[in-house]
């Protein structure tokens, strides 16, 4: 299903419409997953979803013990923890099999994590090359 | 033309990455034990890889979609990261067992003892991935794999009693005085070594790398349905190798030594030579295909990017992962552990872990918002349910069996 066919619905199960699915840049580059939702209560008491959340920090609060503790423990490893990053609904621009963002939106999701490895793996020689 | 090539290609590069440590090991050990007794299991185990196979390039190839993001996305992120971590250790061991194969191959040549060759061996791995393209690595290695086609030109060489060995291709029971346990749990590895599930993982990763689309279908359909079956038939060249030469002698395979010696019998040096060749390509393309996968699952749970045919550095946290999931590998086989024991295991554990990755794709195969006309058909699902049955009878068996037998004892 596409989003614009979420228009005049009552319901939409975000469970597996939107959460887990794969977000990209365009480009089809690899982002992240829809980790968690924001949700924002409106003034007529309806809650609206306003951003994406994105990281294992924000997946950490839909996980339960004792799986939680091992994303905690792989976040040290990687250096962390990092928080969660805020991809605003403004950005999403098609939801398909995946979630297509703007780069503007996928550059507010930059992985703190990724860039810590990256600083690493670029030092070895040959990192920069292509299709490699 | 290009299209032919491609499909040339494909098929060639699926029978080399069917045959791995894992068949090498179990059909010789079969083949030595029951003759072509359990040939129905791997003809099973062929089919069921191919709808596992065709299904996962079915979901890449349409909705681009490989099969750990899906995983997440069915399974939610609770189970599927008991199941990325199942599956993990599955592949880790199996490239564990396929670099300590590598070494062997290399001490059965050199006569050095194979831990000396481990690190080598890995840090090889390691520089391959980095340094080499995709294709290449598939090509050269899926090529030089098809060498060990010598052991089915050496069944026909030694003209072994050609009806005896039909009898046992067509029985599925145990021969008089064989226990039944026993035999089912050789059938549980030899189905768990033809349906590795890294092999699928690293297919459909494999159709994002090299950029399937829904027109490429029909070549992707091809490399599946002509690749694997001739892959099947590679294995049970070995399994009737050992029937035609070992089964009469009563003898036992419990090395990667032991293996080769039909060929040694059929050719001598030169059919040695050969078949260490083939098993030094297929293993290390099985070292390969298991190091990525293990990358990929990870990478696709966590929806990083990941891959090749990006540059190293913008995909740091996949090659981070490749690498040190090569690291784990290497220090388990340094330890000294013996690779066949490693295979044994490995195998095992992946028939237990096997139905949390297949229903996944199932359900998604049948999921018309991710394939829209190119949801499974009838024949696909009958296929795949009976497939699906099968995967869960081993996994539950698998345990037990193992226990009971004393690992085939």
């Amino acid at each position: 299903m596409r989003h614009t066919d979420w228009h005049g619905r009552d319901r939409i199960d975000l469970g597996t419409q939107l959460l887990d699915r794969q977000i990209t840049a365009p480009g089809a580059r690899a982002v992240g997953k829809v980790d968690d939702v924001e949700l924002t209560r409106r003034d007529d008491g309806a809650l609206e979803v306003t951003a994406l959340l994105v990281g294992v920090a924000a997946l950490c609060e839909r996980t339960p013990s004792p799986e939680r503790g091992l994303l905690r423990l792989g976040m040290r490893l990687a250096g962390g923890p990092d928080p969660a990053r805020r991809i605003g609904l403004e950005h999403v621009v098609d939801v398909q099999s995946d979630v297509e963002v703007t780069e503007e939106g996928a550059n507010e999701a930059a992985s703190p994590a990724e860039r810590r490895f990256g600083r690493l793996v670029r030092r070895i020689p040959g990192a920069g090359r292509e299709g490699g | 033309m290009k299209r032919l090539l491609a499909l040339t290609m494909g098929i060639l590069t699926a029978i080399g990455g069917f045959v791995d440590i894992g068949d090498i090991v179990t059909n010789a050990t079969t083949g030595a034990r029951y003759g072509l007794g359990l040939a129905w299991v791997v003809v099973v185990g062929v089919i069921c890889i191919c709808a596992y196979a065709e299904m996962s390039g079915r979901i890449v190839a349409v909705a681009g979609r490989p099969v750990y993001d899906v995983i997440r996305e069915r399974l939610g992120p609770r189970a599927a990261l008991l199941n990325l971590i199942a599956s993990f250790l599955v592949t880790l061991l199996t490239m564990a067992a396929q670099i300590g194969g590598v070494a062997i191959a290399i001490q059965l040549a050199s006569g050095i003892p194979h831990v000396v060759w481990v690190a080598p061996v890995a840090v090889g791995l390691w520089l391959v991935i980095w340094r080499v393209g995709f294709e290449k690595i598939e090509q050269v290695l899926g090529l030089a794999g098809l060498t060990i086609a010598v052991f089915a030109v050496a069944i026909w060489w030694l003209d072994p009693d050609w009806t005896a060995l039909a009898d046992q291709a067509t029985s599925v029971m145990p021969p008089a005085g064989e226990p039944v346990p026993t035999y089912f749990y050789y059938a549980v590895t030899l189905f768990a070594a033809a349906m590795t599930p890294y092999s699928v993982f690293f297919f459909s990763s494999g159709g994002i790398e090299e950029r399937w689309s829904a027109k490429d279908l029909g070549t992707q359909r091809a490399n599946v349905l002509i690749g694997f079956p001739l892959g099947g038939l590679l294995s049970l060249g070995i399994a009737g190798a050992a029937a035609a030469t070992m089964l009469p002698l009563g003898m036992d395979v419990d090395s990667l030594g032991q293996v080769v010696l039909p060929v040694g019998i059929a050719f001598g040096l030169a059919g040695i030579i050969v078949v260490l060749f083939g098993f030094f390509a297929v293993m290390v393309g099985a070292a390969f295909e298991a190091a990525m996968s293990c990358g990929y699952m990870v990478s696709q749970y966590f929806g990083w990017p990941w891959g090749k045919r990006v540059a190293p550095g913008r995909a740091p946290r996949f090659h981070a992962v490749v690498a040190v999931s090569i690291l784990l590998a290497l220090l388990i086989v340094q330890t000294g552990v013996d690779p066949v024991m490693v295979t044994e295991i490995s195998l095992i554990s992946a028939a237990v872990a096997l139905p949390l990755t297949y229903l996944p794709v199932l359900i998604v195969a049948n999921d018309k918002e991710y394939l829209g006309e190119h949801v499974n058909g009838r024949l696909s699902n009958a296929v795949g349910l009976a497939a699906m049955v099968v995967v869960l009878v081993a996994a539950v068996a698998a345990i037990p069996l193992m226990i009971t037998t004393g690992m085939g004892a």
